[in-house]
């Protein structure tokens, strides 16, 4: 394979795996390519448990894996519903990665690799995530846009297949303080781009994050697990309680708007970098939520505020939330107790959206093969304990000018019947 | 009428006079050919028009009537565009009871003597590079010219070419400046093989960003001379600029190579 170090296994041929290696041991960290799954069981495995409505077992969910780069076996993605029992999980992953073109050279997207690589590169950064933010996006033979009118209709943007995993929770209060989360990132454009990238996305600063109502807002949350995590490029905005007074609550006879109070945006500036600190690629994709669980409500005992429950409140002055996120959760406000776990809620963060912006490579003289810590920093050309693997084309593509965009996904709901909160 | 609609009826009404200017060239070229005396020398590069005899007037009304015939065949020229309304007042109007006489004009030519002109019509440029889209789009041109003639055969001069055009917030700008050749090949100065060398500016810009380009490119054409009068001829010509682009920058920073091409159609004035 020349992007994946691995070939993603489907389940059927793990689960006995997971049987023998349940108390199988972490592996030596090493990054070395290929290998058939028996390395054990990665630490992202088991982690999620049946809620109340949900009506698959563990043992069910866990069946869906893959194997990664070291051997070990991760989950992935799979539909919200099982295919084989049809019981549901009650989270969805987002579209399902097998209709991506680039799918046959990476192989299934094993959630949780590069944060077992922080286990072994430094353990005292330890960061697990949990199972249900591991959101799958893709899109084929898309155009990548150049913004501003001049460029828009002089330049003509490279065709590029994109498959993308970040992990984006949006039903808690982890992304107010945590800015280190896993992302995979391939792409391929007929301009020579082409990439497959593994990391932990440093998002902004940690501990604090940025209120969708007020970009030149920074709010301080917390301490961010983990303590040392670094600072990165681009920021997570979030929607607090005032974006939601502002625009959810509202006088009687008008619309609230949504979009405009509850909107995440998590915007990355991510970069491959040498052990000499020489750039190698860089990339800045968006990724957004527009229905999002939560919002940061500080005068909450856990930060954390619900949609929902807004649309059950009615201010002093008589403002309320009024609109269709509300009216379908509700169905039309009879019904009188959707809790923010209900699949009824319409706010389980299963809409969403992709930007993809630039993707720039410096890698002319090579190698296409790059061997960085889990942050996508230090590469070198031989693994080391902890490293990752990373394949850079050996192009230069670094223009004066950075795509902005295609935005794909918004027109897409990977939610179902069963899906809900916390997903 | 919807936005595309009206460009595109727009863009066939300048066609329209483009084509019947150009027609109507042909057509007095065609005029001051019946009327050349078959004896007059060559060497004196002497040339005959009626343009401002009978024969002229019934060449306007022709074209008049051409035109009108154009808009009416043509599904998206409304009748009361411009250039339909002018040229159906042209084609009613009565026909002139008394016109000049025929004497015939004459433009004299003599190397070394000066000459200048200018034109003004539609052209459309190119832009290509790895990243650009490559459309062509079209905008309106000026020229101007000057020079000294060397002979019967041939004039030198420096063409200053402007080409614009505005759309969706994006002003483009192509500019050249050439040194060019105007070869004669016929026994009178009628049919004109242009060609030269020159500079190419190029210039699109939005209210944030521009893209420019500075570059060398050669410029070919043809040009048609048609005597209006002593020392005056009314010059349409189609003009292809192929220069290349030299490199492309985006706010002053390259974007590598690219090359670009202008094609033009005009009409215009020279004196000699």
């Amino acid at each position: 394979m020349r992007r994946s170090g691995w070939i993603g296994a489907s389940l059927s041929l793990v689960v006995g795996l997971i049987g023998v290696s349940a108390c199988g041991g972490d592996g030596d960290g090493l990054d070395l390519g290929p290998s058939g799954g028996n390395g054990g069981l990665s630490h992202a495995v088991g982690r999620w448990e049946p809620g109340s409505g949900d009506t698959c077992t563990k043992e069910i969910h866990d069946s869906h894996t893959t194997v990664g780069p070291d051997g070990k076996v991760y989950p992935t993605w799979h539909p919200p519903a099982d295919p084989a029992s049809g019981c549901t999980f009650g989270h969805e992953h987002g579209r399902d990665p097998r209709g991506s073109d680039l799918y046959e050279e990476v192989g299934g997207v094993p959630f949780g690799y590069a944060n077992e690589q922080l286990d072994a590169y430094d353990p005292a950064l330890q960061r697990h995530e949990d199972h249900v933010g591991h959101k799958i996006d893709w899109e084929n033979d898309f155009e990548l846009h150049y913004s501003g009118d001049a460029a828009g209709q002089l330049l003509q943007g490279s065709r590029c297949d994109a498959l993308v995993k970040l992990h984006q929770g949006s039903h808690s209060k982890d992304a107010f303080t945590n800015n280190v989360h896993e992302l995979v990132y391939h792409i391929r454009c007929d301009d020579g781009t082409d990439m497959s990238l593994t990391l932990l996305a440093a998002i902004g600063t940690p501990g604090e994050f940025v209120s969708t109502c007020d970009r030149d807002l920074h709010i301080t949350a917390g301490s961010p697990t983990p303590l040392g995590s670094p600072s990165g490029g681009g920021k997570r905005i979030i929607p607090t309680r005032e974006c939601v007074e502002q625009h959810m609550l509202v006088p009687p006879g008008e619309r609230s708007n949504f979009s405009s109070a509850l909107r995440e945006s998590w915007q990355i500036s991510q970069s491959i970098r040498t052990s000499s600190g020489r750039t190698v690629a860089s990339v800045n994709p968006y990724f957004n939520v527009l229905r999002p669980s939560r919002f940061y409500d500080p005068a909450q005992e856990g930060l954390v505020g619900r949609p929902i429950d807004v649309c059950y409140e009615e201010a002093a002055s008589g403002e309320r939330a009024e609109g269709s996120d509300c009216d379908e959760s509700t169905a039309n406000g009879s019904l009188p107790d959707v809790s923010w776990d209900d699949p009824r809620s319409a706010f389980d963060g299963a809409q969403r959206s992709v930007d993809i912006n630039s993707n720039r490579i410096s890698n002319s003289e090579g190698p296409t093969v790059w061997y960085t810590d889990p942050f996508g920093k230090n590469g070198r050309e031989e693994p080391f304990q902890g490293s990752v693997r990373q394949y850079i084309a050996a192009v230069d593509n670094v223009l004066a000018i950075n795509p902005s965009g295609p935005t794909f996904g918004h027109r897409r709901e990977y939610g179902a019947p069963s899906v809900h909160a916390p997903n | 009428m919807y936005p595309s609609a009206q460009r595109f009826a727009d863009f066939a009404e300048r066609v329209i006079f483009i084509t019947a200017i150009m027609s109507y060239g042909c057509d007095l070229a065609y005029i001051s050919q019946k009327v050349t005396r078959p004896g007059a020398p060559a060497s004196e590069t002497e040339v005959v028009s009626l343009f401002t005899g009978r024969n002229a007037v019934r060449g306007i009304r022709l074209q008049a009537v051409t035109v009108v015939a154009l808009c009416a065949l043509s599904p998206v020229v409304p009748s009361d565009t411009p250039v339909f309304q002018a040229a159906l007042a042209l084609a009613q109007a009565p026909a002139p009871s008394s016109l000049p006489s025929d004497d015939p004009e004459t433009v004299s030519v003599k190397p070394g003597g000066l000459w200048y002109g200018f034109a003004l019509g539609w052209g459309w440029s190119r832009v290509d590079c790895d990243i650009c889209r490559g459309n062509l789009v079209g905008g309106a041109t000026g020229m101007l010219r000057g020079g000294i003639t060397q002979s019967r055969a041939l004039d030198l001069g420096l063409e200053i070419n402007g080409w614009h055009q505005s759309q969706e917030g994006v002003d483009r700008w192509h500019g050249t400046f050439s040194l060019m050749a105007y070869f004669f090949p016929g026994p009178v100065r009628r049919l004109s093989l242009n060609g030269g060398l020159g500079i190419n500016l190029y210039r699109a810009s939005d209210a944030e960003n521009a893209f420019t380009s500075t570059g060398f490119g050669p410029q070919f054409g043809a040009g048609y001379e048609i005597p209006i009068g002593r020392g005056l001829t009314l010059t349409p010509q189609l003009d292809v600029v192929a220069g290349g682009l030299g490199d492309l920058e985006f706010n002053g920073e390259g974007l590598g190579s690219g090359n670009l091409q202008l094609i033009k159609l005009g009409i215009g004035l020279t004196w000699h």
